[in-house]
C-alpha cells in the first residue's frame, strides 16, 4: 500500500545516507533557497539537510545557548561525524544564523559554497544581482558546470516539483507525519527515486477519501521532528497548506529550464521571512484565500529572529481578520504543554463550528 | 579611571545634536537610519538623521531600557529579539515612557542591512506602525573584498536612494556638497582610527569604555564639522597623555581586547571587575567598525565599496584576521568576548572564533553571556566569578 510504502521509505531515509550516489559525491544543502538543479549540474548529488531532534547535543561547544534548535541540530550532526562523507556544504545568506553556520563549517575545514543572495527580491536590480551571483557560483568554483547537465537536472527536478505539488493537494488524505517525512525524503534522495515513490502515492491517494478534520494553515519556522504532526493527527487537525521552508515554500510547483529561471523562481517563491517584504505576513491573505482554513497554527523556534518578527505581524493580521490562531514556540520537540494548548485550540474550533 | 577632559566637549556635542533634532524649523526633514547607512547622501541633501540604535544604547546607559522593552514585549514582540529594537520600539509605542519622549517622528526610514538581518525586519515593522516610507538598501555579504557585481548592485541602489530622496523631498543632491561631506567623513574616520591606535602605547592613554562613549559622533555625526572638531580635541589630549606617560589612571598589568557591543547598562561596573585585577581593555572590535576608507573615483561607487566592507558584513576569515591583528598589534594578553544574546551576527560565531584564537595564538579567551541593553540578562555574581577565574589565568591575580 503506497502510504505504508512511503512511510517505510521515509524511515529508511532517516538513517544518515551521505555516501556517493552512483558516481556523484554528496552535497549537503542547508537552505531551500538553493535550487538543487544547480548543485547537480556542478556534479554533486544535492541532499537537503533538515534539522532533526537528535542526540547527543554537541552544539554547546560551538554555538552559544541562544541559538535556534535548527542550528544546534546542524552543528551537532557535524560534530558527531554524521556528515563526514559529505564533500560539499552549500549555504545561502538568509538569516544571520545560516550565515554563522556557514562560517562554522568553513572554519572546521569543510568545502563550502555560499550564495551571497540578495535580501530583497522585489527590484530589478536584485534579480539581476541574484543571477550574477548564481553565475559566479557556476563559473568561479573549481567545479565544472555545464548547461547540458543543468538541463538534465532541471528536467528531473521539474518532475519532482510537479509530483510534490500534486501530493500537497492531497495532504488531507494521509497522515500528517507521512507528508512531513515524504517531503523530507524527496529532497534528500536522487529525484528519480523520489519520483517513483511519489507517483505511487499520488495515484493511491487520488482515489482515497478526504479525512474529516479541522483544516489548518501551518506557518512559521521549520519543525524538527514528526512529533507535532503526530499530535495533529491525534487531534484530527489536517494541515491544508503551509509556508514553511522545509515544505511548501520550497516547492511552488513550476519548473525551471535555464539557469536564468533559477533566479526567477527564487524571486517568485513565497519569500523567506529573512527577506525584505518576506514572511508569512507577506502572503497571508493569499494563503487564507487558497485554503480557507478553520484556523492557523504558527510555529516558531526559540531564538529564531526572522520568524519571531514575522509572528507579531501575522498575529495582528489574523486578529484583524477574525481568524483563530494558535502560536506554539518550541525548542525542537513538542511537549505536554504544547499538547494541552493544541487540545484547547481544537475545542475552540469545535465550539465555533457547532454554534 | 582618569577622566578625559574632552568628555565635556563630547557631552555638549551630543546634547546639541539631540536638541537640534527636536527643534522644529521650516522644511526640516528627518530620516531614521541604521548605523551602517550611507548618511553622507542624506547630509548633503540637508536631511537630519536620527539613529534608533544609538538612542536605544543611550536609554540602556541611563538604565531606562527595561521599561521600554517590556512595553514592546507586551505588544507581542519576542523577548529574544535584539534589545535595541525592542527598546526603540517601546519608545515608539509609548513615547511618554521614553527619555526625551523618544526620537522625533521621521519623514522616511533608511535601512541598510550591512550590519545584520534584524534591521531589515525592525524597519519594516516601523514602516508599518508609523506609516512612513522605507528605503531598503541591500548590501550582500562579502568575503574579503566586495566582488564587482556586488559593488554594481549597491551602487545602483545608491542611485535609487538619491532618486527616492529627491522625489520625496523635492530637493536635489548637489555633487559638490556630497564630495565635501564625504571628505569630512573620511577625515573623521581616519582620525578615529588614529585615536584607537593610541592605545597601542604602553601605558594606554585610553580604554574601551572611553571609546564606547567617544564613538557616538563617528556614528551619528559622521561627515560634520562637529564630529571632526571633537575628535581633534580628543586626539590631542591622548597625544599629550602619551607624551607624559599617562595611562588610564591605574596599574596596567594585563592588556585585553573586548569583542562585541558594550554592556551599556553596566559599562563601568563590568570594566571595574577587570580593572580591580589590573586589566585594561586597550582595544575592542565594535568601535573599529567605523573606520572606513573611500576609494578614489566615482563617489557612489566608492560608497558602495565602503558600505559593503563594514566589518559585520564580512565573512569569518575576515573577522578572525581582524581579531588576530588587534590582539597582536595592541600586545594583548587575553580576549574577552561578550556573548551578546541580542546580536546574532556578532555572537553566534564567537565560540568558533575563540577556538581558533586559542589554537592559533595560544591566548586565553573568556566568553561572557549577557546583553547590551537588557539588564534582565545580567547576572553580576556569575560574571564576577568567571572574570576572576580568567584574570587569574592571564596573570592579573598574583
Ligand atoms: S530561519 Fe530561524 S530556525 Fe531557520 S536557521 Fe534561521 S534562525 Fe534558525
Ligand atoms: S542584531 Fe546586532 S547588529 Fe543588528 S541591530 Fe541588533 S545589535 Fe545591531
Amino acid at each position: 500500500m503506497p502510504v505504508q510504502h512511503a512511510e517505510e521509505r521515509a524511515l529508511v531515509w532517516q538513517e544518515p545516507g551521505w555516501d556517493r550516489d552512483g558516481n556523484m559525491p554528496s552535497a549537503a544543502v542547508f537552505c531551500g533557497e538553493i535550487l538543487p538543479e544547480m548543485i547537480m549540474a556542478l556534479g554533486y548529488m544535492p541532499k537537503r539537510v533538515f534539522p532533526s531532534v537528535s542526540y547527543p547535543d554537541l552544539s554547546p561547544v560551538t554555538l552559544p545557548p541562544f541559538s535556534c534548535a535548527a542550528a544546534k541540530s546542524h552543528v551537532s550532526m557535524l560534530l558527531r561525524g554524521e556528515l563526514d562523507d559529505v564533500e560539499l556544504f552549500v549555504f545561502s545568506d538568509t538569516c544571520d544564523t545560516m550565515i554563522a553556520l556557514h562560517s562554522i563549517f568553513q572554519s572546521r575545514g569543510k568545502k563550502t559554497i555560499r550564495l551571497a543572495s540578495p535580501r530583497s527580491f522585489s527590484t530589478n536590480a536584485s534579480r539581476h544581482y541574484l543571477l550574477s551571483e548564481i553565475q559566479r557560483i557556476t563559473t568561479t568554483s573549481e567545479m565544472r558546470f555545464s548547461e547540458d547537465s543543468f538541463q538534465r537536472a532541471a528536467a528531473l527536478y521539474a518532475r519532482l516539483r510537479q509530483l510534490l505539488s500534486a501530493l500537497a493537494e492531497l495532504r488531507d488524505r494521509m497522515p500528517q507525519d507521512v507528508f512531513f517525512k515524504i517531503n523530507r525524503y524527496a529532497w534528500s534522495v536522487h529525484p528519480e527515486a523520489a519520483c517513483a515513490v511519489l507517483q505511487d502515492l499520488v495515484n493511491e491517494l487520488s482515489t482515497s477519501p478526504r479525512r474529516q478534520a479541522f483544516r489548518v494553515l501551518l506557518l512559521g519556522s521549520c519543525v524538527l521532528g514528526p512529533g507535532l504532526f503526530q499530535l495533529l493527527d491525534r487531534l484530527k487537525l489536517v494541515v491544508a497548506g503551509d509556508n514553511m521552508c522545509d515544505a511548501q515554500r520550497m516547492n511552488p510547483g513550476w519548473p525551471v529550464a535555464h539557469l536564468s529561471d533559477v533566479a526567477a523562481l527564487t524571486c517568485e517563491r513565497p519569500p523567506c521571512p529573512c527577506k525584505h517584504g518576506g514572511g508569512a505576513s507577506a502572503c497571508l491573505d493569499r494563503l487564507l484565500a487558497a485554503h480557507d482554513p478553520d484556523g492557523v497554527i504558527i510555529h516558531t523556534q526559540k531564538f529564531c529572529d526572522p520568524h519571531s518578527w514575522d509572528l507579531s505581524r501575522v498575529k495582528q493580521r489574523l486578529a484583524r481578520l477574525g481568524v483563530r490562531y494558535l502560536h506554539l514556540e518550541t525548542s525542537g520537540e513538542v511537549s505536554e504543554q504544547h499538547r494541552l494548548r493544541l487540545e484547547s485550540f481544537c475545542e475552540l474550533l469545535d465550539a465555533e463550528r457547532r454554534y | 579611571m582618569s577622566r578625559l577632559t574632552s568628555a565635556n566637549h563630547l557631552k555638549k556635542v551630543m546634547s546639541r545634536y539631540y536638541t537640534g533634532l527636536r527643534i522644529p524649523s521650516p522644511g526640516k526633514r528627518i530620516a531614521w537610519v541604521t548605523s551602517g547607512a550611507p548618511i553622507e547622501i542624506l547630509r548633503a541633501m540637508n536631511i537630519q538623521v536620527a539613529y534608533p540604535e544609538n538612542y536605544a544604547a543611550l536609554c540602556a546607559a541611563r538604565r531606562q531600557s527595561q521599561r521600554l522593552m517590556e512595553i514592546a514585549e507586551s505588544s507581542g514582540l519576542s523577548e529574544d529579539l535584539c534589545s535595541y529594537a525592542r527598546c526603540h520600539i517601546g519608545s515608539v509605542l509609548s513615547p511618554q515612557a521614553a527619555p526625551w519622549k523618544g526620537l522625533p517622528r521621521p519623514d522616511v526610514l533608511i535601512c541598510c542591512n550591512n550590519i545584520c538581518s534584524t534591521v531589515t525586519l525592525w524597519y519594516e515593522y516601523l514602516a508599518e506602525i508609523l506609516e512612513v516610507p522605507l528605503f531598503f538598501l541591500d548590501t550582500p555579504r562579502v568575503d574579503g573584498s566586495p566582488a564587482p557585481h556586488q559593488v554594481a548592485y549597491v551602487k545602483r541602489q545608491l542611485e535609487d536612494l538619491v532618486c527616492f530622496l529627491e522625489a520625496r523631498f523635492r530637493r536635489r543632491l548637489d555633487e559638490q556638497t556630497l564630495a565635501a561631506t564625504l571628505k569630512t567623513s573620511v577625515k573623521t574616520a581616519r582620525l578615529w582610527a588614529e585615536i584607537r591606535n593610541t592605545a597601542k602605547k604602553r601605558p594606554s592613554p585610553i580604554e574601551a569604555p572611553d571609546l564606547f562613549i567617544a564613538m557616538a559622533p563617528i556614528v551619528v555625526l559622521r561627515g560634520t564639522r562637529a564630529a571632526l572638531d571633537y575628535y581633534r580635541l580628543l586626539h590631542e589630549e591622548l597625544l599629550l597623555r602619551i607624551e607624559n606617560g599617562v595611562g588610564v589612571g591605574r596599574d596596567e598589568r594585563v592588556r585585553l581586547v573586548w569583542d562585541n557591543i558594550a554592556i551599556w547598562h553596566a559599562l563601568f561596573r563590568v570594566n571595574q571587575m577587570f580593572a580591580t585585577h589590573g586589566g585594561v581593555f586597550v582595544a575592542d572590535t565594535y568601535t573599529g567598525g567605523w573606520t572606513f576608507e573611500l576609494k578614489e573615483g566615482d563617489p557612489l561607487e566608492s560608497m558602495a565599496h565602503a558600505y559593503l566592507s563594514v566589518f559585520l558584513n564580512k565573512g569569518f576569515a575576515d573577522r578572525l584576521a581582524d581579531l588576530e591583528k588587534s590582539l597582536s598589534e595592541y600586545s594583548a594578553e587575553g580576549l574577552v568576548m561578550h556573548a551578546n544574546r541580542s546580536c546574532k551576527p556578532y555572537s553566534l560565531i564567537q565560540p568558533e572564533l575563540a577556538r581558533q584564537i586559542s589554537k592559533r595564538m595560544g591566548l586565553p579567551v573568556l566568553l561572557l553571556e549577557c546583553d547590551m541593553a537588557d539588564p534582565r540578562a545580567y547576572a553580576e555574581e556569575q560574571l564576577r566569578l568567571r572574570i576572576e577565574a580568567f584574570m587569574e589565568q592571564v596573570g592579573g591575580i598574583l
